[in-house]
Formats: C-alpha cells, structure tokens, sequence
C-alpha cells in the first residue's frame, strides 16, 4: 500500500505555488528527493495547469486576492491539495477550509512530515472520489428506483395487475424495445402524467 | 560566563598526552564526566575542534558501537598525529549512553549546551538516531551517523555515512535469489530498522518471483524461548534461506542456535546486514561458516587501505577488536569531516556542509564521498559468506560506486541494479 503509493508519486503532476526562497528550494529539493517531479510557479498563477494531481499552495496573506482567484478557478475533479501556512488565525483558517485542502504544512517547512503528509491527504482524496462516485452511483439507483416502482403502480391500477405481473410486464417491454426498464418506466410515467394533465385540461 | 551554575565537577579527567588533546573518558558508576571550571576556562580560549562522540559501550549494542568508538579514536588520532586540522587538533568527549534511546538525546543536549560541542559522530539504532535528531536540528548542529538504516530520512543536519537501503539489499537479494533458493524466511528485532528492512528484501525478493514464507519479530533482549520460537517457525515453513535483521547481542545466540538445530549454512544460510566481524568472534566455533553477509566493508577485505585500517584498530585495542562495516563508516566519517573542516576552515554547519560535499576520501572500502541532495554517501557495497579463519568469500561486488538512494525512488521506477557482477568466487576490485 504505502509502496504503491511511492510508486504513484513519481508519475504525478505536482505543482507547487510558493516563492522561489529558501524555503521554496528545499520544499522542491525534498519533494525531488522523495521521487515527484514537482513544477513551481510564482506568483500565484490565475489558474492551475492542466491536469495538476497534487497541489502544493502557500497561503499567504499579502496574496489574498490572487489565491481567492485561483481557488475560485479550481475545477472539479479538484487535484489533492496541501496548504503551507504561517499563521492559525481564523482569516487563515478560512482560507485554509476554503481552498479544500487535506493537509496542512506549518512553516518552517521541514523535509520529515513531508511524505506523510502527502500519502495521508492523496489517500483521503482517493477515498473522497470513490465516496462521490458511490454517492452518485446510489441517487441514479434510489431515483430510477422509484420510477419503476411508479410505473409499475400505474400498469397495476390501469391494466389490474399484480406486483408482479406488472414487474414482468415492464421487464418484458424494456426487453423487446432494447432499453433499460427504467428508462421505459419513465416513459410510462410521463405518458400517464400527459394524459392526466390533459384530462385536467379538459375537465 | 553564567553558565558556571550549571557545572557539576566531577574532578577526575582523562588527560591523554599532557593534557592536548584531551580526551574525557565515562567514569565508573557516573554516565560521563564533566569539564571543571579551570577546563571550561581553558576549553572557552581553547583552539582545538570539540566533536561529540554518543556511542554506547554497554548496553545490547555496546560490542558494535564499540567497535565504532575505536575507529573514531584511531581516525582522530591519526588527524591529530599528523597535526591537525588547520594547525588545530581535534578534541573529542567520548559518552555512554548506554544502548539506550534517551540517554543519545540527554548527552547530545549536554554536549550542546555545557560544551558548545556542534558535531557529533554516533547513533546505532534508529530509535538512538531519531532521539537526538531534535536536539541537532534545533541546534543547528551536524551528526555523523555511520550505520546502515532503513532509509526515508533527509536531515540537513545529518551525514549518514552507513548504506542506505538501495546500497545493500539491492545486490544482497541479487544473489541470494539467484544463487541460494526461492524461498525466504525472514527474522528481526522489534523495531523500525527490521520492519522496512524486512519490508524491502521483501518485496525485491518476491518482485523476482521468490516466495515470502513467513515472518517474525523477536525483542532486542533476545531469550532462548524467543530462539526456540523462530527455529520453530523455520522448521514448519522450510525455507530454502533465512534474512535476519536482528540486532544486538542476539545475534549470537540466534546463529549458535541454529548450528545447533542441525542446519548446514553452506545449504540453509542466514544472511544478513547487521550481522558483523564482532558478532562472528563470539560465535562458537563453527556458527558463522558459510552464512552471508552484506556490507561496503568487512574485516578481512584485501584493499591495501582496508588491511591498514583493520591493523592499526586491532593494534589500538587492549583485545585487538575486529574492525567491522559501521566502524570503517565511523573512521572515514571523521576523516571526511576532518578534509571538509581543512577546506571550510570552520565547523558550523554551513561552511562544514558546503565544504564536506566537495571533498573525497580514500577509505578502506575504496573512495567515498557525500552526496549533496540527500546527505548519504556514494558507498561500495559487496556480498560476502563469512569463512572463519580465512578471509570472507566475497561473492557479489560492485563494478562502480553505487549512488545512495535513501527513498528508493530508482528502484521504484524498476532501474534496478545493473552495476553489479554476481560471482560465484571472489577476487577483490
């Protein structure tokens, strides 16, 4: 596990928006040491370069506006991002809470902690996109979910069939036209809600 | 001058050679001894170089480290015979701290802070190397440690002088997957060390196709059940070979063991990283023949130098030690301190540092320098069987000097070693 991630690092886009001090070299020098090929950009860029994995960001108070602009400008699928901080005051917090980062490096930066903290937000990151998939996966189900099941209580009381013959019913049809059943589910309900709207228009 | 409240005089020092350079030796019953005032006064004008030396003389790693003391005394000796280091000698306060964590870190705090000492040349395990990693950093000083590890650390405030990972495991799996068996069972004390150690030949060995068949960890103070429970679990699984990374006086018993239980090491091998020459001399007669070890430097090594060095330590030592891998680390530390201090002409960590990437020294393993991005040494890592009363049969040795790779990131990308030639009879480079 931990030597696959290792494994991982290595073939990542790491970017790194800190200035180009001391600190700044010996974070690259340590990120180089430990196997990424990270990129450094300063100042703070308008938006990230393409398909960035992991985002290293110091958060900076005399750059507020640049990072708001720039944390505002990150798309979904959002990079792993790390943040490099000075301070722990709130407006920092915030800043820290806002940019969605895992992970947080206090200043000074030094080398041990680095790859710890690297391994531990890119595994929660990984854990959050499998949650979000699954969250996704599960609504599309919950909600074709209740459209067959309302399908099947408008056959049920239209055509007098039991659960099951209604089930069978829809089964069939879905099979015959090559669709997925709840896709023909909603086309049933929607049918069934034009002609009821119509009966109300008529009434 | 204000610090004299903090002095607790012990009185009695070891003055060697009139006094200059001196030489503060650990007292009976007292952990270390103390400069009294009249030294302080004379140290504070003094124009020597003070560096700490945290080695453990008792303790389950004391035969080790002891061997690692004497090779700092016989480097620094031979700096301070030839006159020094820039008309300077070098002045070292040897500690014990017993093979015990906390005490590395209170004596390297002492040192610090009663004595200004900012180099110091110690730490065997890594549990003694991580408790006095805070105190260096936070005083900006600089730690020689010259034992192999585990790797995954960077500290600009460390040398690490012993083999990284990548340096001994790479070539030692080499071999003992080409040459021995397929299967492997693997053995260490209960720490860090063992644990990635394990870990790596682990995943080298079964990465070439051979099979982990079990693994165990056994404490540091080694019983005769805990040996009785690994030459079980060796017996159940049958491996065709053993890895041990046990460490400390253990070793002994454990090797005794297993000649013992009957098993043929030219055959069944153990080998190992942290097996050495000082280890080997305590076996019974018999124990050691025929098992494997991995190294950049073994006792009986043929190079001209290397012959000098294990001479001249055996000679500086009332029971003519052995000289072994982490004491050639220790020796050439200092001498690679003592050419990048000629060149600095300073011993503060900057100037040391930026001096000791630049130079080069010719040590009985063969010409070692320090690399600047990660703070290891380019080292010449070899395999061995160990032959009692002959020299070691060195099987596998490396064509070049192999760069330190402390986090395995050229291993991970599958460059594995091309510079090395696996032999079955050895003749040396």
């Amino acid at each position: 596990m931990s030597y696959s991630f290792l494994k991982e690092l290595q073939n990542l886009k790491v970017v790194v928006v800190h200035p180009l001090d001391e600190e700044g070299s010996a974070l690259m020098d340590h990120l180089r040491r430990i196997g990424c090929v990270p990129q450094l950009i300063w100042p703070v860029p308008e938006r990230l370069p393409e398909k960035t994995d992991i985002l290293l960001l110091s958060i900076d108070d005399y750059e507020r506006d640049a990072l708001n602009t720039l944390i505002k400008s990150i798309q979904q699928p959002k990079p792993t991002i790390l943040v490099i901080v000075s301070y722990e005051d709130p407006a920092t917090l915030q800043k820290v809470l806002e940019s969605g980062a895992m992970a947080v490096l206090g200043r000074p930066v030094k080398p041990f902690g680095l790859l710890s903290n690297l391994a531990i937000s890119r595994q929660l990151w990984h854990q959050n996109r499998e949650l979000n998939r699954d969250a996704r996966r599960y609504k599309r189900k919950l909600k074709g979910d209740q459209v067959v099941m309302r399908a099947k209580t408008i056959l049920m009381s239209e055509q007098r069939l039991n659960e099951d013959q209604a089930h069978h019913e829809l089964r069939t049809l879905a099979m015959k036209r090559r669709v997925a059943i709840e896709q023909l589910a909603m086309e049933i309900v929607e049918i069934h809600e034009d002609s009821a709207g119509q009966k109300n228009e008529t009434e | 001058m204000t610090r004299q409240a903090d002095w607790r005089f012990v009185g009695k020092t070891n003055l060697e050679q009139g006094g200059s350079p001196t030489e503060f030796l650990p007292e009976g019953g007292c952990l270390f001894s103390f400069y009294g005032w009249d030294q302080v006064e004379n140290h504070m004008h003094s124009k020597n170089w003070p560096v700490g030396v945290i080695m453990s003389e008792t303790g389950v790693t004391g035969a080790i480290e002891k061997t690692q003391i004497a090779a700092v005394r016989l480097a620094i000796n031979e700096i301070n015979a030839a006159g020094g280091v820039a008309g300077r000698l070098i002045e070292p306060a040897y500690v014990d701290p017993q093979s015990t964590p906390k005490l590395y870190c209170d004596l390297t705090r002492d040192l610090c802070r009663d004595r200004d000492i900012r180099v110091f040349f110690g730490g065997h395990m890594s549990s003694t190397r991580k408790a006095m990693m805070p105190v260096i950093e936070a005083q900006n000083a600089v730690l020689f440690y010259p034992t192999l590890y585990e790797g995954f650390e960077y500290s600009p405030n460390c040398i690490y002088t012993g083999a990284a990972p990548n340096q001994n495991s790479v070539p030692l799996v080499d071999y003992l997957y080409d040459e021995v068996g397929k299967s492997i069972f693997l053995v260490g004390s209960d720490y860090v060390y063992p644990y990635e150690s394990n870990r790596i030949v682990a995943d080298l060995f079964a990465s070439k196709g051979g099979r982990v068949l079990d693994e165990l960890y056994v404490p540091l103070a080694l019983t005769d059940a805990h040996i009785k429970t690994i030459l079980e679990r060796i017996d159940a699984c049958k491996p065709d070979q053993i890895y041990s990374t046990i460490v400390g006086d253990g070793i002994v018993a454990f090797y005794n063991a297993f000649k013992e239980a009957g098993y043929n090491p030219e055959t069944k091998p153990i080998s190992s990283q942290s097996t050495s020459e000082i280890d080997v001399v305590r076996m019974q007669p018999g124990a050691a023949d025929g098992h494997i070890i991995a190294a950049p430097f073994f006792n009986s090594l043929e190079r001209a130098s290397a012959k000098a060095f294990t001479q001249a330590l055996s000679a500086s030592t009332p029971d003519g030690l052995p000289t072994t891998a982490p004491a050639e680390a220790a020796y050439f530390s200092v001498h690679l301190y003592a050419k990048a201090l000629a060149l600095a002409g300073a011993d503060t960590r900057n100037e040391l540092l930026a001096a000791l990437y630049e130079v080069e020294f010719d040590a009985p393993q063969g010409p070692v320098r320090i690399d600047r991005f990660t703070n290891h040494a380019h080292l010449w890592p070899r395999v061995a069987r160990i032959r009692e009363g002959k020299p070691y049969e060195i099987v596998c040795k490396p064509t070049e000097r192999v760069a330190p790779d402390p986090f395995l990131v050229k291993i991970l990308s599958e460059e594995l070693s091309e510079s090395y030639d696996v032999e079955q009879t050895g003749t040396e480079f």
